[in-house]
């Protein structure tokens, strides 16, 4: 009788077997989500690119050439005329940008630009528009942010002056965009 | 040291079988126990086999991006940028029986997602909902509420399934950028194991 029961038991048994995994079992996975957000790229104006005051022949034109990096070099007729007064030199065009610390940018801004004059409504060509970063200044229109997110762009071109232009002021506007590679 | 510990438990409840019915009784709801931790516990297990890769993308104040189930990304308010590559995340869940028996079996499982946290990282926070799985016949998955995963026909010691999840992430940014991980934490429970055509 014993062994009976013992057997029908043990048949119980080994079919309610598995509910009771079911108490037992349980786990927990980690996962996890990841995002790099980068910092937007920002660029700020610190110094126009200016071609200073310069003279020019009645029967030569001429040209400004300013290089980033560099000073400004004359050709033909073309002379500066600032002589001691700073406000008037001729310089490059600066801009601070900052962004992602490490990463590389790029630079995006016309070939060439048209300067009106405020007075007359003359036009002027300014060509072969330039650019070098601090941080990579051997590299064609692009720079790479410093530890702090920071770098300094400078811009140059060159002006070409017909012969017997008359006096006025020329004034363009140069778009320069910035952003990641 | 377990092990050897039950195995004395196993003993002792031969010998309770011997002597008396009403023993033998109480014992029986103890005894798969014991038997599976002498032999091998089944057990089941959720591993995450890779992130939920949101990648790399520029954003002024704020904006999400969601990466699907099946890895198709979609950007509200923000600027895709190269580096890190995306996609769901992929777990794997699995079930092993141990040595119990070689029954085809179906495994029901209770699949729970924690509710989406939300983190900081200096300037930057981040936030995770509407998650979403290729889970058959499960879609969209509300964090908190239990999904049954079935695992059938499982001949074989270990029964496993891949699942992935997607979710959208939200961002605001008041400045700097960040690298910003958020645990997706999942549980698991086995619900019922029943042995076909038994």
């Amino acid at each position: 009788m014993m062994r009976a029961l013992g057997a029908l038991l043990l048949a119980i048994a080994s079919t309610q077997s598995l509910p009771c995994h079911a108490q037992i079992a349980g786990a927990s996975g980690d996962g996890r989500a990841s995002a790099t957000v980068v910092e937007p790229v920002r660029i700020r104006l610190l110094e126009d690119l200016s071609f200073g005051a310069v003279t020019v022949g009645r029967q030569d034109g001429g040209e400004i050439s300013i290089s980033p990096g560099s000073s400004a070099a004359y050709s033909g007729s073309v002379a500066p005329l600032c002589g001691q007064s700073s406000d008037c030199d001729p310089h490059p065009a600066r801009f601070a940008v900052s962004g992602e610390p490490g990463r590389t940018y790029r630079v995006q801004f016309p070939a060439t630009v048209t300067a009106r004059g405020r007075d007359t409504g003359q036009s002027l060509q300014v060509s072969s528009l330039t650019m070098i970063s601090r941080s990579r200044p051997g590299a064609d229109q692009r720079g790479a942010f410093d530890g702090d997110g920071r770098d300094l762009l400078e811009v140059g071109g060159v002006l070409a002056i017909p012969a017997g232009i008359r006096s006025d002021t020329f004034r363009a506007e140069l778009s320069i965009s910035v952003s990641y590679d | 040291m377990k092990r050897s510990r039950s195995s004395h438990v196993s003993l002792r409840l031969c010998a309770s079988v011997r002597r008396t019915g009403v023993v033998i009784l109480a014992a029986l709801t103890c005894l798969p126990l014991s038997y599976q931790v002498n032999a091998k516990e089944p057990q089941v297990r959720i591993v995450a086999e890779s992130d939920l890769r949101f990648g790399t993308f520029m954003v002024f104040g704020s904006g999400s991006r969601t990466v699907s189930a099946n890895g198709m990304v979609t950007d509200s308010s923000l600027v895709a940028l190269e580096g890190n590559p995306t996609g769901p995340a992929r777990f794997s869940l699995s079930y092993d029986r141990g040595n119990q028996s070689k029954h085809v079996i179906d495994i029901e499982v209770e699949l729970v997602v924690s509710p989406g946290s939300t983190v900081q990282q200096q300037g930057v926070r981040g936030s995770l909902s509407a998650f979403q799985t290729d889970l058959p016949g499960v879609g969209s998955i509300s964090p908190g509420q239990p999904i049954r995963v079935l695992l059938r026909n499982c001949r074989e010691r270990v029964c496993s399934q891949s699942f992935t999840i997607g979710a959208r992430l939200d961002v605001s940014r008041q400045f700097g950028g960040a690298n910003l991980i958020i645990p997706i934490p999942v549980d698991v429970a086995i619900i019922s194991v029943q042995r076909q055509g038994g």
